[in-house]
């Protein structure tokens, strides 16, 4: 049986939205669950405690990136699988395993396959997949950069800077290696693989024809500025941070072709779209 | 300019890389494949290829299987197997290896010492036919007493 953590705040009240269809989903495929909503996503632990019963299977965090993230921290000295129902605006982890929305969600659940996941931590935070950070804070030079109708209403396109911001930034590797460089985007990759680094940091520089990977067991970050430290889009912590790979694992029940995707190209492939 | 191996996008996901405007210090080691085309100051030691990039500054000493140099190398290089040094690239320490090729426009200042590898060639048998001269009739020796 699995226990269903959902957060009724999650993309707008989304979750209240298709409630009931998602029951419907989750009964007519004969899968058992107990449903706990939680209004406040600090007693998450709390709550996956008091509700836990020797025959629960999986607890499935229902909602966007905050009730992910919130779940992995409650599960990470446990020994439980998690799994995953997109319902929030957001959820980078589902996209990241190949979970299609709710409906596909609930069909995993049916039959899952399971995979081990790596865990980081950063502060007090524990976070699977990857962590970015932005050295951009002008938000209003971002969405200058897209067609939109603030563009349109603005009509000038002088104002955006056509390369993105770059922030001096020192990073210390492992106290190996000491990097230095003017970033415009970092983000810290968790290596699945046992045996080898824990971490893969890529930085972007100037485009995506001119990356830069290293490979470290602890990271540490210093910049210029302060900058954002993403979960998905969920803001989880400042420069300057400390990042660690753990030895621990954490076990998702994603869909059954899933695969793991490449690390090394997905930052590209941002950079390549805009 | 003919695109090489030392080009970015001919060297095949190497797993490590660092890229151009980055300044790194320290030592490297690592079981893959490193690219660099920034700055890189300290030691780097890998048990695959090295790439020094056509702007790459390297002040480092280098131990890998291969290396291939565009850039700019200010130390020594142990290769396994072989070390190329190619028409950008300025290699300015000594190098190691069981072969060793420099590009036209390719600069070594150092001395090059060849890994000792004679001794494990196996001796081949030559593939012409040795004809052997005619034995000439010794000239007889006058042994009667004059």
């Amino acid at each position: 049986m699995y226990l269903l953590l959902a957060n009724p705040e999650a993309g707008g009240r989304r979750f209240q939205k298709v409630k009931n269809q998602l029951l419907k989903t989750l009964e007519r495929l004969k899968v058992k669950f107990e449903l706990v909503e939680l209004p406040n996503l600090i007693d998450a632990q709390e709550m996956m405690k008091k509700h836990i019963k020797t025959d629960t299977t999986g607890i499935v965090a229902v909602g966007g990136n905050a009730t992910v993230n919130t779940v992995i921290n409650a599960l990470a000295d446990e020994s439980i699988p998690m799994g995953i129902i997109p319902v929030g605006k957001t959820n980078y982890l589902a996209h990241s395993l190949g979970i299609k929305g709710w409906r596909a969600a609930c069909g995993i659940l049916a039959a899952p396959a399971r995979r081990e996941q790596r865990l980081g931590k950063i502060g007090k935070h524990y976070f699977v997949d990857r962590l970015e950070i932005l050295c951009s804070q002008n938000l209003l030079a971002k969405y200058l950069r897209r067609e939109g109708p603030l563009k349109r209403f603005l009509g000038s396109t002088k104002v955006a800077p056509r390369q993105l911001p770059c922030v001096h930034t020192e990073i210390k590797l492992d106290d190996d290696l000491k990097v230095e460089s003017s970033l415009q985007k970092l983000a810290v990759v968790l290596n699945n693989e046992k045996g080898g680094k824990k971490l893969c940091l890529e930085l972007v520089t100037d485009g995506p024809k001119n990356p830069t990977r290293l490979w470290a067991d602890e990271i540490a970050i210093e910049g210029d500025k302060k900058m954002p430290v993403l979960m998905g889009n969920e803001e989880v912590a400042h420069t300057p941070v400390e990042i660690k790979g753990m030895t621990k694992y954490i076990e998702l029940l994603v869909p059954q072709t899933s695969k793991p995707r490449r690390p090394e190209r997905r930052l590209l492939k941002k950079f390549k779209k805009r | 300019m003919a695109k090489t191996r030392a080009d970015f996008a001919d060297f095949n996901n190497p797993d490590t890389i660092i890229g151009r405007g980055v300044k790194v210090e320290g030592t490297l080691q690592t079981a893959g494949d490193i690219q660099i085309n920034g700055e890189f100051k300290g030691k780097l030691i890998t048990e695959k290829d090295v790439v020094v990039g056509e702007h790459a500054v390297v002040d480092a000493d280098i131990n890998a299987q291969n290396a291939y140099v565009s850039g700019e190398v200010k130390g020594d290089i142990n290769a396994f197997e072989k070390i190329e040094i190619l028409e950008t690239g300025k290699v300015d320490g000594n190098v190691t290896a069981s072969a060793l090729s420099i590009e036209s426009g390719g600069i070594l200042k150092g001395t090059s010492t060849m890994h000792e590898v004679e001794a494990e060639r196996p001796e081949t048998e030559p593939t012409y036919e040795v004809q052997e001269a005619p034995a000439e009739e010794a000239p007889e020796q006058d042994t009667s007493a004059g």
